[in-house]
């Protein structure tokens, strides 16, 4: 089973993706911070297959996140999901793709799917 | 009188002034010439009497002489009976008795100071020798009875003679006395008082001509002034015509002077002033503190803003009315407020973007949701009724903000109607809430109003200049440490008359440098980061529209922004 961790400051956004990825086999985990992803990291001894986490969220934002996760908690896949249309994010190192809101469920976990094949995972 | 003359010169009107003038110059020659006619008359009578007087003298010497003649031919008679003439010795004694009644009895005599002691005695004596005289004229043939006769009349000769010589005393003493007071007066200088009552009279008519003299130059003066001024009015006349604000005066509703301003904005609008003036006093009668007013002239939407006062004109009390036709400015100011609006609206362009795809996203998503359990075929009733609850909800949120931006990017029907700063306050900070929590800024909002704050004006007016200044609070944010608190407080205070809204952050504030520009149009402290300068110029000037103001200081650690609106008055 492959392990996500979604993180948006709008919580119905990581819910509703947690539930599709779950009802699909996946091992997903909702969270409103980016403290939250690092403390769910910290948490679960597997390592963490894919993390999808929102761009803009209050405190602190998802590229502060990805620059803050160390090599070795580094997940297979790193998305970013926005609703704020900006090329600035596709340019972000270590970031596998950006998914624009609103969403469709199927189509983000095709699109992760195909980067873990293609990544070997 | 001089007094008089001021006291009445400085309370009446001038014609009455030059009257009151006139008549005293009149009297006062007038008393100055009865003077001089008295004075005349009393030194004639003074003369006459004096003459009376030294008559009176006369009289008294006349009878004297006529009994020392009596008494001659009395002593002629007792020397020499031959010698004695009967006829003679008669005609001395009537004469005697005649000058004896003149004395006694005229009115030369009667002046003699006291001729009233002596009057018995000479109408005794005048009786003796009357009767005497008739007694020796009628018997002129035969010879006096010399011892008895003679004696008699000797002796009556001396006595009347003593008598007049005391007569005659009192009247030399009486003549000696008038001729010493004759002399005082004289050397008293009755020319003198008179000389001194000429030189005052002449004093007076030379100081009253002077007065006049001088009062004709003040007078002179004033018409000159006069003529300046009225020439000066014709050049202020000619001023106010060269200025392009519509000036009009009106004294007691009529209407006394219009400039060419005024007349061509009466072309313009095609009203009259008299209707233009009593839309004016209606505004003024229900609000006086109105400065703008919107009329509906032949059709045509116009606007018009004016200021109004009383002022001395020609020495009339007048009012003044400075009219400026604003139809065009607004029309420029409401362009700019939209302007500034879209401006704003594309500041906001991600943040709206952001608002709108976060309700779309969970609704996207719960959809999905549902469809994958339905397609699972594990048809979970209650988990689809959640999800559409959920898309329901997603779906108010939208609207919300669709709502908030169509608030923002509406256009104002009119400018001036009433609307609550409550209301606005919570539009403008929805809309840059999510902003703001982004950038990690904690918002305060306290309401210290116990009404609903209603104001007069364009709402958005109120929600762009709010936007403005939180997003300059916002923006003064940036690149501050993620650690530091940053706090934004929003209170909205009321008095009877004005409603504050003052916002305060912690930002570290305005550069000095700029402080007092800051709503001055291109001036900005965000060159890098791309703003204009225009929001808070426009903001300042959309709140100066509505009667209203912005100012900013720095506080401690920040900056405060102060936005103040007139209340609208509610008339019972």
């Amino acid at each position: 089973m492959r392990e996500i961790i979604i993180c948006d400051d709008e919580l119905d956004v990581a819910v509703e993706l947690a539930e599709w990825f779950g009802r699909n086999k996946w091992g997903a985990v909702a969270v409103d911070s980016a403290e939250g992803v690092r403390r769910c990291i910290l948490e679960r001894k597997k390592s963490i297959d894919v993390i999808l986490t929102d761009v803009m969220m209050p405190r602190e934002d998802g590229v502060s996140l990805l620059c803050s996760i160390s090599a070795s908690d580094m997940p297979h896949v790193f998305c970013f999901m926005t609703g704020v249309y900006d090329s600035i994010f596709v340019r972000v190192p270590n970031c596998d793709v950006v998914f624009r809101k609103p969403l469709s469920l199927m189509q983000v976990e095709g699109a992760i799917k195909r980067i873990l094949s293609d990544k070997g995972v | 009188m001089y007094l008089m003359l001021n006291f009445m010169w400085s309370k009446y009107e001038l014609k009455w002034r030059i009257y009151v003038t006139l008549v005293l110059s009149v009297l006062t020659a007038g008393l100055f010439v009865s003077t001089a006619v008295l004075f005349v008359q009393n030194n004639a009578q003074r003369n006459a009497l004096q003459g009376s007087i030294r008559s009176a003298g006369w009289v008294a010497y006349q009878a004297k002489l006529e009994s020392i003649k009596f008494a001659m031919s009395v002593e002629k008679c007792a020397v020499a009976q031959v010698l004695c003439n009967r006829g003679e010795l008669g005609l001395n004694a009537a004469i005697l008795a005649s000058r004896i009644a003149v004395l006694s009895d005229s009115e030369e005599g009667s002046q003699i100071a006291n001729i009233q002691e002596f009057k018995y005695d000479l109408r005794t004596f005048f009786a003796y020798f009357s009767a005497l005289s008739d007694d020796l004229l009628s018997q002129s043939s035969e010879n006096i009875s010399v011892d008895t006769q003679l004696q008699i009349m000797r002796s009556q000769s001396d006595s009347v003679d003593k008598l007049l010589s005391e007569i005659l005393k009192s009247a030399v003493l009486v003549n000696k006395d008038i001729t010493i007071r004759e002399q005082l007066i004289n050397n008293k200088s009755v020319e003198l008082a008179f000389l001194m009552l000429s030189a005052s009279s002449i004093g007076l008519v030379l100081f009253m001509a002077f007065e006049m003299k001088r009062r004709r130059r003040l007078l002179s003066e004033v018409f000159e002034m006069r003529r300046i001024a009225v020439e000066h009015g014709q050049e202020l006349m000619d001023l106010l015509d060269a200025i392009p604000v519509a000036i009009t005066l009106a004294s007691d509703n009529l209407t006394t002077y219009s400039n060419v301003a005024f007349k061509d904005l009466l072309s313009n609008f095609g009203c009259s002033n008299e209707f233009l003036l009593s839309e004016i006093g209606a505004a003024l009668a229900v609000d006086a503190r109105s400065t703008s007013l919107s009329l509906v002239v032949e059709g045509v939407a116009r606007n018009i803003s004016f200021m109004s006062n009383n002022v001395n004109w020609l020495g009339q009390s007048t009012a003044i009315f400075a009219i400026e036709d604003r139809t065009h400015a607004m029309d420029y100011e409401r362009q700019s407020l939209i302007s500034a609006r879209l401006m704003l609206l594309g500041e906001l362009a991600s943040s709206i973007a952001h608002e709108l795809n976060q309700p779309l996203a969970v609704i996207a998503a719960a959809a999905e949701n549902a469809i994958g359990s339905v397609a699972s075929g594990k048809l979970d009733n209650e988990y689809i009724k959640k999800k559409l609850q959920n898309i329901i909800r997603q779906v108010e949120r939208a609207d919300k903000v669709t709502q908030t931006i169509l608030d923002m990017a509406r256009q104002d029907r009119v400018q001036t109607e009433p609307f609550s700063v409550i209301k606005s306050l919570h539009v403008s900070i929805g809309f840059v809430s999510h902003q703001l929590r982004l950038a990690n800024v904690d918002v305060e909002v306290v309401i210290k109003c116990q009404t609903d704050c209603i104001v007069v004006g364009g709402p958005s007016v109120v929600e762009v200049a709010l936007l403005n200044i939180l997003l300059n609070a916002r923006d003064a944010f940036d690149g501050m440490e993620v650690q530091y608190q940053k706090k934004l407080r929003v209170d909205l205070q009321c008095t009877e008359e004005v409603v504050y809204i003052i916002i305060t952050d912690n930002a570290g504030g305005i550069k000095k440098e700029i402080l007092d520009k800051v709503f001055l149009p291109f001036v900005t402290s965000k060159e890098s980061s791309g703003g204009t300068g225009l929001g808070l110029a426009i903001a300042r000037r959309g709140i100066r529209s509505m009667g209203g103001d912005i100012n900013v200081q720095n506080t401690a650690d920040g900056a405060q922004f102060i936005l103040s609106l007139p209340l609208k008055r509610v008339f019972s």
